[in-house]
């Protein structure tokens, strides 16, 4: 096996900042451990390998090449990026049973979260002084109040309108707890490029499948109303045929 | 992170500040300096990994080179922490050994 290759595709497997300002020495250190006598190898390999697990999941150099603390964000930001596609696709694969259009409006608002902070973190200016979170519950309510109050009807698989809020509320804290603190305007800026590229790629995806679910739940509710309408107007328009001059 | 938040909390970064405190040394120099008075065989990634953490704490810092192998030296601040940790370890060795007399006679 060749051991400086792999060794080199491992360390290549740091996190872009990281490789800017430690790689040449750490190259520099793994081609003299290569020569050192009596070093187990494939420890060297796991050990960098960890290392470089760790510090996607904890960065210690932020996007500019510096060391501060606001790089605890980024760890955060790539937890959201599994999250997100996780989650969504999560609610999605229960929404038969459970309910029809929870996982849309979870997915929107959490497309709507990062839409914000990484809007924010392009344009913005001044310190955030709110909480992105509250776009989830605020959110929620209002979509909920629309999709299940608003015409479209609800879905008779569906919980209580009570029931959805303290789910999604309760969602929405875990995620406060998980993310809240993770994901102000100043710490999207700290992000890797590449981490806020895909970011922004999930987000947008998140926004889309959500727009075209909300389209068809909405279409499908509004089928069933006109049909149940239909049904329930049957007899009657029967009624008033049969009562008619003709009769 | 705050040298504080290095307190009590890494034994590994103490060896290192406790090399540096020798005089500047590359990632290299410091891996066998402590398997040598440590006694433990860090691997680079703990290394860089703890080396970036004291870079942070203002505890340690690189020297400029022409070589890839960047010299690193103890700062101010990381010569009174080490100072510190190590007369608190002498405190609790002095203590408990006179604890473990005690308890023989």
């Amino acid at each position: 096996m060749n051991w400086t290759r792999l060794l080199q595709k491992i360390l290549r497997c740091y996190p872009p900042s990281w490789q800017a300002r430690y790689g040449d020495e750490m190259r520099a250190l793994v081609d003299d451990l290569l020569d050192g006598r009596g070093r187990a190898r494939w420890t060297l390999a796991a050990g960098l390998a960890f290392g470089a697990l760790k510090e996607h999941v904890h960065p210690t150099v932020n996007a500019r090449g510096g060391l501060g603390a606001a790089n605890v964000q980024q760890r955060l930001a790539v937890m959201g990026l599994v999250a997100l596609p996780v989650g969504f696709a999560a609610l999605g694969f229960v929404c038969d049973t459970v309910l029809v259009h929870d996982g849309a409006v979870v997915g929107f608002l959490i497309g709507c979260w990062y839409a914000i902070v990484l809007t924010r973190a392009s344009f913005g200016s001044g310190h955030s002084t709110w909480e992105p979170w509250i776009v989830v519950v605020v959110g929620f309510v209002v979509l909920a109040w629309v999709l299940t109050f608003g015409g479209a009807g609800a879905s008779p698989s569906a919980p209580s309108y009570f029931g959805q809020f303290v789910l999604v509320l309760g969602g929405a804290l875990v995620m406060r707890v998980g993310f809240g603190a993770f994901l102000g305007r100043q710490q999207a800026r700290e992000l890797e490029p590449h981490v806020r590229s895909l970011l922004t790629g999930a987000w947008a995806a998140a926004l889309i499948a959500t727009a075209v679910l909300f389209a068809s739940i909405y279409t499908s509710h509004r089928v069933a109303a006109q049909q149940s309408v239909a049904v329930c107007h049957a007899p009657v328009s029967r009624l008033v045929a049969g009562s008619g001059p003709g009769s | 992170m705050t040298s504080m938040g290095l307190r009590g909390s890494s034994d590994r970064s103490m060896l290192i500040l406790t090399s540096l405190a020798g005089g500047p040394k590359h990632g290299y120099a410091l891996i066998q300096d402590i398997e040598e008075f440590g006694g433990l065989t860090l691997g680079a990634g703990t290394l860089y990994g703890c080396l970036a953490n004291l870079e942070q704490a203002g505890l340690i810092e690189p020297l400029p080179s022409d070589d890839r192998r960047r010299p690193y030296r103890i700062t101010g601040a990381g010569s009174a922490l080490l100072e510190e940790r190590l007369e608190e370890s002498r405190r609790i060795a002095r203590i408990g050994l006179a604890r473990i007399k005690r308890a023989a006679t």
